[in-house]
């Protein structure tokens, strides 16, 4: 890890109206994303959002329909993918089967600084700029494995690793280009939970370290959070948040934000409702959500569990929901405690686990949740519980 | 009971398809006159053999037939691979217009006998003046839809984020085919090697079409040649030996590739 660490010079990307078509299916719309150099941004959404489109149309991998995508300020439309500076880290690894491990590394720099000739077994020894070009290659691998602890598995072929191991080896392989930019295509979703965090922390270690510009896509919002500078969610081809980690969570813009970052679960209350059954000393209209008055508004009211709590007896002063307990499900630490509203909507309230057995089914009690850390937005109608049309009742 | 059967009927079917070949070799060496004594096989005898080979190699070219057939084969077997991974590789992995199409008219062309395009190609070489030359014997086979086909089926099950990590670390497309596609489909090739070798080796519809000359003609015409011609009309022995002389090259082949055959076979058709 000494002087033999890649160091990058970072750059910035620009991502302008990039829209991408399959078929009728729009994959990307009008997608606009800026990232500072050196900074790492998540691109976080739900399967088929288009995270992993947006991030092969990064890459050229994807023929656009429209927009711009510019790299350290240069437009990199209509360059081949080996072209654009840009490493790729996939999902599935796509280490080259037939190749060891050193062959799949060294790989980018043998197909960029030997020409066909010098890839030819034998020919380069009568060279000495091919032989010096071949060590100064081998070096570099040495440097990398070194940097990445793979060193003994350099002469193994990827069928004979493990998935950790070849993800470190597909990480080897797009760091030995130096490139402006990583991207890097759900990278921790084929390891198992325990490797899984110990992995992101390391790349997150070894990104710092480098200083390289990184597009990580993911699935999972609390890898996200755990490991970015700022997230973009994205739905249905297109980014509707873009923040750090602690802006999105505490002020997701659209419900379906909210649900995406309060799993497994999101209380969702009906405004309306709210007003009818919430009692308290303070009246309705008193109460204020989200800086607005909960008296005449519309939409619907959300909190998370983990800010809602339940007495047996409302406490006086503060506005309290009556409720009726379902059942529980242990957590370890904590608890989770379904309780049915008076209009027959299911809460969830975190409790602690040792204080299950003090809410048996059927319990009747008050539900309080924080007020300020409750949001208001607009009413999913029917099924179109997305985001875009949120928005466009909006 | 049904594993036994089994067994029974597969041992009958190999004795079936061997028979012919024992009884070539046995006959090819044994003497003139024993071959007709009514034995199920005629007993061998080493002057006879020595006898029958040296005849069947010094009345005819036997020696130069080979090498024709083994130059054919291998040239044409070169040129058909480098046309059909490349074409292969493109109907499997890279989205285009017409490629349905097109690959709808490699499955038909699989089904068009050689016979159909056979007159207006011997027309065409022999207006080019290439009768009797190696250019007739082997420009007609060298786009094979069969090898297009195979190489297709292989292709189409390798991993596509592969292909893209290649792209972005420099290869041509060329390169993703010669330096990934085809060392990951070598069962592929070896499966259609074996194919393509067998059938030229042993075409004689082709070379009775566009070649006359005794210096150009393959194994099997040279044999037939060798049958009508004068003088070893009824030496049986000879021609024996001279048909275990031009198999004998194609049953090691086919020993040597046998493994890679059923795998290429296999995959092929689970594709």
């Amino acid at each position: 890890m000494q002087g033999t660490d890649h160091t990058m010079e970072s750059q910035t990307l620009e991502i302008a109206d990039l829209t991408c078509r399959f078929g009728a299916h729009r994959a990307l719309d009008a997608v606009s994303l800026s990232v500072g150099a050196g900074e790492f941004v998540s691109i976080l959404g739900p399967s088929g959002c288009g995270k992993s489109t947006l991030l092969r149309s990064i890459a050229g991998l994807e023929a656009v329909e429209g927009g711009t995508i510019r790299i350290g300020g240069q437009s990199v439309d209509g360059l081949r993918p080996r072209d654009r500076g840009v490493a790729f880290v996939f999902q599935s690894y796509a280490l080259y089967p037939h190749m060891s491990c050193a062959e799949n590394i060294a790989a980018p720099l043998r197909m960029s600084e030997l020409g066909p000739l010098g890839r030819l077994p034998l020919l380069w020894r009568l060279s000495g700029r091919m032989r010096r070009t071949r060590e100064s290659i081998a070096d570099r691998v040495g440097a990398t494995a070194r940097q990445l602890q793979i060193e003994p598995l350099l002469g193994r072929r990827p069928a004979a690793l493990s998935g950790g191991q070849r993800q470190r080896v597909a990480l080897g392989r797009a760091l030995i280009r130096e490139p402006a930019l990583f991207l890097l295509d759900e990278p921790l979703a084929n390891l198992d939970a325990a490797l899984r965090n110990r992995t992101r922390t390391d790349l997150r270690a070894l990104q710092r370290r480098i200083g390289a510009t990184t597009l990580f896509v993911t699935h999972d919002q609390t890898e996200a959070m755990a490991i970015s500078d700022r997230i973009a969610v994205m739905f249905d081809g297109r980014i509707h948040q873009v923040g750090t980690p602690d802006e999105i969570y505490r002020d997701p813009e659209t419900l379906a934000i909210a649900r995406f970052f309060s799993q497994p679960h999101l209380n969702v209350v009906p405004a309306a409702t709210l007003r009818r059954h919430i009692g308290g000393a303070t009246a309705a209209g008193d109460i204020r959500i989200g800086g607005a008055a909960l008296e005449g508004m519309a939409g619907v009211v959300a909190f998370r569990p983990e800010d809602a709590s339940i007495r047996t007896a409302r406490r006086p002063g503060l506005p309290g929901l009556p409720c009726t307990v379902d059942h529980a499900e242990h957590a370890g630490h904590d608890a989770n405690l379904f309780v049915r509203l008076a209009d027959g909507e299911t809460a969830v309230v975190r409790i602690r686990s040792h204080e299950i057995a003090d809410w048996p089914q059927g319990a009747e009690g008050v539900l309080h949740f924080d007020l300020d850390a409750a949001r208001r937005f607009d009413a999913p109608q029917g099924e179109a519980e997305t985001p875009s049309r949120a928005r466009e009742v909006a | 009971m049904a594993r036994a059967l089994g067994w029974t009927l597969l041992c009958l079917a190999a004795a079936v398809t061997l028979l012919p070949f024992v009884y070539m070799l046995a006959v090819s060496f044994a003497a003139q006159g024993t071959i007709y004594s009514g034995a199920l096989l005629p007993a061998p005898s080493l002057a006879a053999a020595r006898e029958n080979y040296a005849f069947a190699l010094t009345e005819v070219p036997l020696a130069r037939f080979m090498l024709n057939g083994a130059l054919v084969c291998g040239v044409l077997l070169v040129l058909q691979v480098t046309i059909a991974a490349p074409a292969g590789y493109a109907l499997a992995k890279l989205p285009f217009r017409g490629r349905p199409v097109l690959f709808g008219a490699v499955i038909v062309a699989l089904m068009i006998p050689m016979q159909v395009p056979a007159i207006p190609l011997y027309v065409a070489i022999a207006w080019m003046g290439l009768l009797d030359t190696y250019t007739a014997l082997i420009a007609p086979f060298v786009i094979s839809a069969l090898a297009i086909f195979l190489f297709r089926q292989f292709f189409v099950n390798y991993p596509s984020e592969v292909i893209d990590a290649a792209r972005l670390d420099g290869f041509s497309e060329l390169g993703i085919v010669w330096r990934l596609m085809v060392p990951a489909a070598w069962p592929a090739v070896a499966a259609f090697a074996t194919i393509s070798i067998i059938n030229h080796w042993n075409d004689l519809y082709w070379p009775l079409v566009v070649v006359t000359r005794t210096e150009m003609m393959t194994p099997p015409m040279g044999l037939a040649a060798f049958r009508s011609s004068g003088e070893s009309a009824g030496n049986v022995g000879a021609l024996m030996a001279g048909g275990v002389m031009i198999t004998a090259p194609l049953v090691l082949a086919f020993l040597f590739f046998q493994r890679a055959l059923v795998r290429g076979f296999g995959m092929g058709a689970r594709a």
